[in-house]
């Protein structure tokens, strides 16, 4: 009966460091199910600088011949290709598909011929692949939306 | 008393209303801080664009496979400066686009002011946007291997952007011409040597373009258009052509009959395909935008006797921001019927943006009502003034009954 139990003070400092070690909880968890926001041109995010990429594309379906110039103003790292095939669908980066593609991408005004193995493709979408900083300051790769891609057919 | 209630704990302050005050702005600053960090790189910034007005003009390209030079004159027809260009090639026709640069190949002793910038020819770049309005140049590259097909040129500029001198590439401003044959005057395209099997004879002046079928009617890829451009001898060569011009409009010398009907619908000298005379080049062509009451040209035409009549232009299409929605078309209509649509993925066809292209549609008289005042119209069905349709050497051709 003559105990004191914890004092206010403590109680407090207590509460406060719980409800702090929760929240860096949720927040360590939230963030690693969320994208970093990777930045381009400063301190643009990468998903915004999709929407100016411009580029025009032809594909030749008899010689398996792609053909891309960059026409905008945002360098262009990489172009995953989504083909869909008879019965099947599949996602490629053109880095590993065709060995002439830049390594640092198609700059301003840049432009790629190169040959695709793609066996009666029904459609072919190009989405272009961005790069840009994280926030640790490193250069990390960013796919655009579907929404950014071309139909080549 | 006191004692007692503070052996309970009742006395206690706990921590003052001040230090809660603190804490609590200190966690609201510190949120919001988060927050803010998080949200300021959505923020959308201006984007890097060249202005409307930039247009540059391929007088002349022209390639001596003797010498291996490849001349370029070149105008600024635009309302604005320009610092420089990206040029690609191709080498043979059957290539849709011109992917090979050769902008390393540039002579710069025996060009005009220019020089290579880093993947890039500059008209001077000792200063900035050098090259302005009505300045023409000559520049020649040695092209050691193959012979250029056409040659496609984007103009550069500097700009200031976020307080950061940028080169700008004009991307809407893409140029592209055929290049010809060199070292001597161009002599008149052949005509007559062309057989109807590849579209070929599309080349060739006004005059032969109706022969390209055979008095039955159908191209059966023997015969030839006829003699050169300066003595067309079509009609003579293929007897009793069926197929009969009804007009070719290049808007050269105007807008040829084409209704201009307001703000979104102009005779525009932004780009050209082909002259009056279905020759490349140019400087004019007809330009809708938008969707409104005004985007629209049309003319009447005397269709009677004719079973069917064919219509075909060169279309651009070209969208400065976001490129075409999936139901922002062009509509071809006859009569205010709707004949066909170009355009986005939902519209009738889907096309490529940014190039000349060459369309075609066919009409019949059990399909419309064939009489002497037959609307063509061209209607623009598309999100915003950003969004442009260029028309050009629009060709009119029947078949009578």
């Amino acid at each position: 009966m003559n105990r004191k139990g914890v004092s206010p003070v403590i109680a407090t400092v207590l509460l406060i460091a719980l409800v702090v070690i929760i929240a860096l909880i949720v927040f360590l968890w939230f963030r690693s199910i969320t994208q970093e926001a990777i930045v381009k041109f400063g301190d643009q995010n990468v998903e915004l600088v999709c929407e100016d990429v411009k580029f025009i594309a032809t594909y030749d379906s008899a010689t398996g011949t792609l053909s891309i110039s960059n026409s905008g103003n945002v360098p262009i790292y990489s172009m995953n290709l989504k083909i869909s095939e008879t019965g099947k669908y599949q996602t490629k980066d053109i880095k590993e598909m065709d060995a002439g593609w830049p390594e640092l991408g198609l700059r301003q005004g840049g432009s790629f011929s190169g040959t695709i193995e793609a066996e009666d493709p029904i459609q072919i979408t190009l989405i272009p692949v961005l790069l840009g900083t994280s926030p640790r300051g490193t250069e990390e790769t960013h796919i655009c939306a579907d929404r950014h891609g071309y139909e080549l057919l | 008393m006191r004692l007692n209630s503070k052996k309970r704990g009742k006395g206690k302050k706990g921590i003052s209303p001040l230090i809660g005050y603190v804490l609590l702005v200190v966690f609201a600053v510190v949120i919001s801080s988060i927050v803010f960090q998080w949200l300021r790189t959505y923020v959308p910034a201006q984007a890097m664009e060249c202005p409307d007005g930039v247009s540059l003009f391929l007088n002349n390209a022209t390639f001596d496979s003797d010498t291996k030079e490849l001349s370029l004159t070149m105008t600024n027809n635009g309302r604005f400066s320009i610092d420089g260009y990206y040029i690609n090639i191709k080498n043979d026709s059957e290539q849709d686009l011109a992917v090979i640069g050769i902008w390393n190949y540039l002579d710069e002793s025996k060009s005009s002011p220019a020089m290579k910038i880093a993947g890039s020819v500059s008209f001077n770049p000792q200063d900035i946007n050098l090259f302005k309005p009505q300045d023409q140049a000559t520049h020649i590259f040695n092209i050691p291997e193959g012979e250029p097909y056409s040659v496609s040129i984007i103009p550069i500029r500097r700009q200031e952007h976020r307080e950061r001198e940028r080169l700008v590439s004009c991307g809407s401003a893409r140029v592209e011409q055929t290049v010809g044959e060199g070292g001597e005057e161009e002599p008149p395209e052949e005509c007559g040597d062309e057989t109807c099997d590849s579209g070929e004879c599309n080349s060739c002046p006004q005059d032969c373009i109706h022969t390209d079928c055979c008095p039955d009617g159908t191209c059966n890829n023997e015969e030839t258009c006829g003699e050169t451009n300066d003595e067309p001898k079509c009609n003579s060569d293929c007897g009793e052509c069926p197929i009969v011009q009804i007009g070719y409009f290049g808007f050269e010398s105007g807008a040829q009959g084409w209704s201009d009907t307001g703000s979104d619908s102009d005779r525009s000298n932004e780009r050209s395909k082909v002259q009056d005379n279905g020759i490349e080049g140019g400087l004019w062509s007809f330009h809708l935008q938008d969707d409104t009451t005004s985007s629209i040209t049309a003319q009447n035409f005397d269709f009677t006797g004719y079973e069917s009549v064919t219509i075909s232009w060169w279309g651009y299409y070209s969208s400065f921001w976001w490129g075409l929605g999936s139901n922002e078309c062009v509509e071809l209509k006859i009569n205010n019927i709707k004949v066909d649509s170009w355009g986005g993925s939902e519209c009738g066809n889907h096309v490529t943006e940014d190039i000349w292209l060459e369309q075609s549609a066919t009409v019949t008289s059990s399909e419309y009502t064939f009489d002497d005042s037959v609307e063509i119209r061209f209607e623009g069905e598309m999100g915003s003034d950003w969004d442009d349709f260029y028309v050009d050497g629009i060709n009119i051709t029947g078949i009578p009954d």
